[in-house]
């Protein structure tokens, strides 16, 4: 494979991985806001 | 005047209009500083870009792939169009949530400490006081040429719509206008490309002919043109400048003031996040677009002497008269919306952090006569930027990359450091900022003046950088850390309510998407309009 072709996916590669990375990131934090709120919502009825 | 005066022209009273328009909206000081903390994610993805690309992008970036460096730069750029999503993620939303209106008020608020934001705003006041003029000179440089009247009176032209509505609307201005200059160079970005294809040969010949051109026959080669008679010595050499410096500019959009100010603006954290990921997907596609196609301009003329005129020589010359005004307005557009964010950012630092840095002060006077003193301020810094442009040497484009390297190692390990670690300390917060400040302006001058070549794995801002971060740990080890600081950082850590609405969450999980698919399209378009034809040819 040429250095041009290796470069194309490592460029367009970069995109996929920030974007692959932000997304499992995201979706763990957001889970664990979520699931935070609902031991908050079982709490409040409970108490 | 010609058609590409008037264009350009025009277009300047657009900003002077919308700009005024903007000002009659700022209310009071927090509108001035941080449009009330409203803006949509496309006034922060316009304002983030178009803050960023300047003269810079689109005479000196486009004047080093005309001269046979087009993946080298692209090399470097993969690397900083990342620094966007990461800045935001590691930094950009807690920075937010601090409620500060400048990013020096984050550093003095989260180690309470008045020293330590009095010496982040002096590191700002110089560094993108210095990246100012640079930009400023660009462009009544161009201006200059473009109506042929001399230096001094294109400065003043340049500096006046500028800081007409810089210093009376603030930052409601400013996102306003870069947003507006955003899609102006966006778009004559890519309208360029195809006609500039189609002029120097169409496709897929223009690109066969140029990976093969005698003249440079390397401008396609992953390293560029390389040997004793050019800028890089060997493809070793290529590929590690290109990783260092992409590295020390991710850093640069990650965290220097002038682009993680543009989210202490946004709605909410979500928008933050949603315009980072946007950005970064930008600069990726609008720079290998932009730079694979500006080899070509060799076709139509190889001897464009200096070579950061190419572009607005296609313009004048090559493309039909009605783009190379669209041109030439969107390289005018990309120089004014940076000059307009680093003045609202020294004004805001001058007024803010220095002179009414007092919470005492700020409680004895009203919200207009605060917003009227930022006012007053902003102007003043305006004259004495116009001052300092006139009597500096012009073309001084190295105070630029200067200005971009401090932040870096100034700002750049104190930033990340300061959210994730329990350990810093106020003390180690000033000396870290400092050691790198003190580095990078001496080493960058021994380089300038004295003549010293800095092997690329040990430039300027990577010796600055360990400095900084070998200070803070050193001065964060010999003090403690006051419960202030550990309650502020703490605080940093509590997600407000508003920030999860199940509705907005599932939006926001929608633009990690973007990259992703917009890495695939983008492989595919780049394969086949630019690679195949080349690989075709070698």
């Amino acid at each position: 494979m040429s250095g041009e072709m290796l470069f194309l996916i490592y460029y367009c590669g970069m995109m996929v991985v920030v974007g692959i990375w932000a997304n499992g990131m995201l979706k763990k934090e957001f889970a664990k806001m979520n699931s935070a709120l609902q031991q908050k919502d079982k709490e409040g009825i409970s108490g | 005047m010609n058609f590409f005066a008037i264009g350009v022209f025009t277009s300047f009273l657009i900003y002077l209009i919308v700009g005024n328009y903007a000002g009659k909206l700022v209310k009071n000081a927090e509108d001035y500083y941080v449009v009330g903390r409203q803006a949509p994610t496309v006034l922060i993805v316009g304002t983030l870009v178009a803050s960023y690309l300047s003269t810079v992008a689109f005479m000196g970036e486009v004047g080093f792939v005309y001269d046979g460096y087009a993946i080298p730069l692209l090399i470097l750029i993969a690397l900083n169009a990342c620094g966007y999503v990461i800045g935001a993620v590691f930094f950009g939303r807690y920075l937010r949530r601090s409620k500060a209106m400048t990013v020096t008020e984050y550093f003095g608020d989260r180690f309470n400490s008045p020293q330590l934001r009095i010496v982040a705003a002096c590191i700002t006041i110089v560094g993108i006081g210095a990246y100012l003029v640079a930009v400023t000179q660009g462009a009544s440089l161009l201006m200059s040429e473009l109506i042929g009247v001399n230096y001094g009176w294109s400065l003043v032209i340049i500096w006046v719509v500028y800081t007409s509505f810089t210093f009376y609307s603030g930052s409601r201005g400013v996102i306003i206008t870069d947003t507006i200059m955003f899609f102006i160079f966006t778009v004559m970005t890519f309208i360029a490309v195809p006609f500039l294809i189609k002029a120097s040969g169409g496709w897929p010949d223009a690109f066969k002919t140029m990976a093969v051109f005698a003249e440079k026959p390397d401008s396609y080669a992953w390293h560029g043109l390389t040997g004793p008679n050019n800028y890089m010595g060997t493809p070793t050499d290529v590929l590690v400048w290109g990783i260092v410096l992409g590295l020390v500019w991710a850093a640069v959009v990650a965290v220097s003031p002038w682009q993680s100010s543009r989210y202490l603006m946004a709605k909410n954290e979500h928008t933050t996040i949603r315009s980072s990921m946007v950005a970064s997907t930008t600069i990726f596609a609008l720079y290998l677009i932009l730079m694979m196609t500006i080899p070509l301009i060799n076709l139509l003329n190889p001897n464009i002497v200096p070579s950061e005129n190419a572009f607005i020589w296609l313009a004048m010359n090559e493309l039909p008269t009605w783009l190379g005004i669209l041109v030439v307005t969107g390289i005018f557009a990309a120089a004014l919306s940076s000059c307009s964010t680093f003045l609202s950012l020294v004004g805001f630092s001058v007024s803010r952090d220095l002179i009414q840095r007092s919470e005492k002060l700020r409680d004895k006077i009203s919200d207009d006569k605060s917003l009227m003193i930022s006012r007053i301020v902003m102007l003043v810094v305006g004259v004495v930027t116009l001052i300092i442009t006139y009597f500096q040497p012009p073309a001084v484009m190295w105070i630029g990359y200067f200005a971009a390297t401090l932040f870096a190692a100034s700002m750049g390990p104190i930033t990340f450091i300061s959210i994730f670690s329990k350990r810093v300390t106020a003390a180690g917060a000033i000396w870290g900022m400092l050691a790198g400040f003190i580095v990078v302006a001496a080493t960058e001058a021994m380089s300038t003046f004295g003549g010293i070549a800095f092997p690329v794995y040990f430039r300027p801002p990577i010796l600055g950088a360990t400095a900084s971060i070998l200070a803070i740990y050193i001065a964060s080890a010999l003090t403690k850390v006051t419960p202030e600081e550990k309650a502020y950082r703490e605080k940093l850590f509590i997600v407000p309510p508003e920030e999860k609405d199940p509705q907005e969450i599932r939006r926001t999980m929608l633009f990690p998407k973007i990259l992703i698919f917009g890495g695939i399209a983008l492989f595919i378009i780049a394969y086949v309009l630019f690679f195949w034809p080349i690989s075709q040819a070698v």
